[in-house]
């Protein structure tokens, strides 16, 4: 899912065309199946999740934040998906201060365990050091179990298990989930791939092997270009 | 019982401590002034006296040339001097090179005004300051750039390797990395280098004379060229360090393909990363985010919080909520550094430094007409 994630955040920011069919090529390339499979059927616009609104989410961030702060917070980023990815509280591990920080969660930041950790250690950041832990969690989840997960699930577990999810995941890894259960990827793929049969392209590139592909300087471009180009 | 107002109090060009008679980064020409660090938001021309770290007095004279001030007196890190009853000490805040914070005691009783700070121990993270030193205190005075929850910086290691993967998988492109001249150009090149990446680093002409100190300084930057020396065959799989503005200048077309990238906080939030242009956002911050603001905040021990510069409102609300009083200091002129960097535009045209392949820093050490100059 992280990997994929990237990929999103990459294509989101790219505005040229070749160069969004070289980040999924790099992309698919490297990644094995059944994974790269469900990534080209979410990122041409094939998956949707009925059950899963952007309501549902407001509601999951209203249990977790204080309503100041996600107001605040919600009026500078401007788009309820992206606040909720990176204002979604850490998952704290389970310290011997852990006690404390109820009082603090309660104040609704979720952010309490960070102060009363000692400040003298050497990562008064909390991540560094449950990053490990974190981060298998976050390899363990693939998009393939995001899907098929999500095809079984009923409507009353989703809320549980999205934020299982959310929990284990990164900012971008948050925002990437959230955009692809609500469905609003927006990366200016879909269309693409749609409009101009761009698959097979990305096929073919991603068959090459990375090294050939890599070295190719921008005159090789047109010509393999044009095979994404509508008939 | 003395109180923290009685120490500092909040005057229209910054915060003023009558006891001393000095003003920390006045906004506006003082008598004295006690500058924290030499960002232009914080230090300014024109003071009669100015008293900061070796560094940041360096780094004004190289900015600004050298009467920037009518006197200047430098303080290391933890040494004391006494104004008039007030104490003063400087702590290191790990923003940038020389960066301090300003700690006056009198009666017992402690403030600290912070600057801008970055509350990360772990010296590998910047490998280019004194790590940020907590100083406990009764009145802190916090910065508040990224003072909202959405605010978090994360590992930089991570954002050093999407550009350097960007790199592999670009390899025609010319990587433009937007970064304050001052600390972030330096850092950025510093955390390269610690992730092996060892090929010359470009700089825009904007980030020599800075970046030759940081050298000087003995930091190891690695083998550093200016892009004006460079042909544009030769730039295809490069890195070069700019300041922001640049990266929308025409100075780009010098470049093949190139991407912009742009170290900074601010790239968290894709809105403004877009309104930028930036195709590589990558999030490196000299500043504290949400959760070191208040970790910082609630390691201090301290009961009044004043909050300078930036989203005042979600941090007032915080410390609110945690029984503290807090309030905002509105002192006009402290800004981001975003701003300086645009108005270096004289730096743009590469014919403003002439002797371009000497790397070679003009010094005017020992000229400060203050007798008591401690080096």
């Amino acid at each position: 899912m992280n990997r994929f994630a990237e990929l999103l955040d990459r294509l989101a920011y790219e505005p040229s065309r070749n160069n969004k069919l070289r980040l999924m090529a790099d992309y698919f390339r490297s990644t094995g199946d059944p994974e790269r499979g469900w990534a080209l059927a979410a990122l041409t616009g094939g998956l949707s999740f009925p059950h899963a609104k952007s309501g549902l989410i407001r509601s999951l961030i209203t249990e977790r934040t204080d309503p100041v702060l996600f107001e605040l917070s919600y009026d500078y980023v401007g788009d309820l998906s992206e606040t909720v990815a990176l204002m979604w509280p850490a998952k704290q591990l389970p310290s011997p201060l852990a006690g404390e920080s109820k009082e603090g969660r309660s104040a609704g930041d979720g952010q309490a365990a960070t102060s009363a950790l000692p400040f003298s250690t050497p990562a008064p950041d909390p991540s560094p050091q449950e990053g490990g832990v974190r981060r298998d969690a976050v390899n363990n989840l693939t998009l393939a179990r995001v899907v098929e997960t999500l095809a079984t699930l009923g409507k009353t577990q989703l809320p549980q298990q999205l934020a299982r999810w959310l929990d284990a995941l990164d900012e971008t890894g948050r925002w990437a989930l959230i955009k692809l259960v609500t469905g609003g990827l927006r990366i200016g793929v879909s269309a693409l791939a749609r409009a101009h049969a761009a698959i097979p392209r990305i096929i073919c590139l991603a068959r090459r092997p990375r090294r050939q592909t890599s070295e190719r300087r921008s005159g090789a471009i047109p010509a393999a270009d044009a095979c994404a180009r509508p008939r | 019982m003395i109180r923290p107002q009685d120490i500092l109090v909040p005057s229209a060009s910054g915060v003023c401590c009558k006891l001393g008679g000095f003003h920390i980064d006045p906004t506006r020409p003082v008598e004295r002034a006690i500058i924290t660090h030499a960002h232009s938001d914080h230090a300014r021309t024109g003071h009669g006296a100015v008293l900061a770290t070796q560094e940041t007095l360096d780094l004004m004279r190289l900015r600004y040339g050298a009467n920037f001030a009518g006197s200047t007196q430098a303080l290391p890190y933890g040494e004391s001097i006494n104004l008039a009853g007030a104490t003063i000490t400087l702590h290191p805040a790990g923003h940038v090179l020389g960066s301090a914070q300003v700690a006056v005691e009198a009666d017992g009783l402690r403030v600290v005004a912070s600057g801008d700070y970055k509350n990360i121990a772990d010296p590998t993270v910047d490998p280019t300051c004194v790590p940020f030193e907590l100083v406990r205190c009764d009145l802190f005075i916090t910065e508040a750039t990224f003072a909202l929850p959405v605010f978090r910086h994360g590992e930089p290691h991570a954002e050093i390797a999407k550009l350097l993967h960007s790199l592999t998988l670009f390899p025609e492109r010319a990587h433009l990395v937007g970064a304050y001249s001052l600390g972030k150009a330096q850092r950025l090149i510093a955390l390269l280098r610690q992730a092996r990446y060892n090929p010359p680093i470009y700089l825009h002409g904007a980030m020599e004379k800075i970046t030759n100190y940081y050298v000087e300084r003995g930091i190891a930057l690695g083998e550093l060229r200016l892009a004006r020396g460079a042909t544009k065959p030769n730039l295809a799989g490069t890195i070069t360090i700019c300041p922001p503005s640049a990266l929308n200048d025409l100075w780009t077309r010098r470049f093949p393909d190139p991407l912009a990238a742009f170290a900074s906080g601010w790239m968290r939030v894709r809105a403004r990363a877009r309104q930028q242009g930036v195709a590589l956002p990558l999030v490196i911050s000299d500043h504290a985010d949400w959760d070191g603001l208040t970790a910082t905040i609630a390691a201090t021990g301290a009961s009044e919080i004043w909050v300078t510069h930036g989203q005042e409102d979600a941090l007032i609300h915080w410390c609110a909520t945690r029984g503290l009083k807090a309030h905002p200091l509105d002192i006009v002129g402290y800004g981001d550094e975003e701003d300086e960097e645009s108005i270096s535009g004289e730096e743009h045209t590469d014919n403003a430094t002439p002797n371009a392949s000497e790397l070679l820093l003009p010094m005017g050490r020992g000229e400060e007409k203050n007798g008591e100059e401690r080096s």
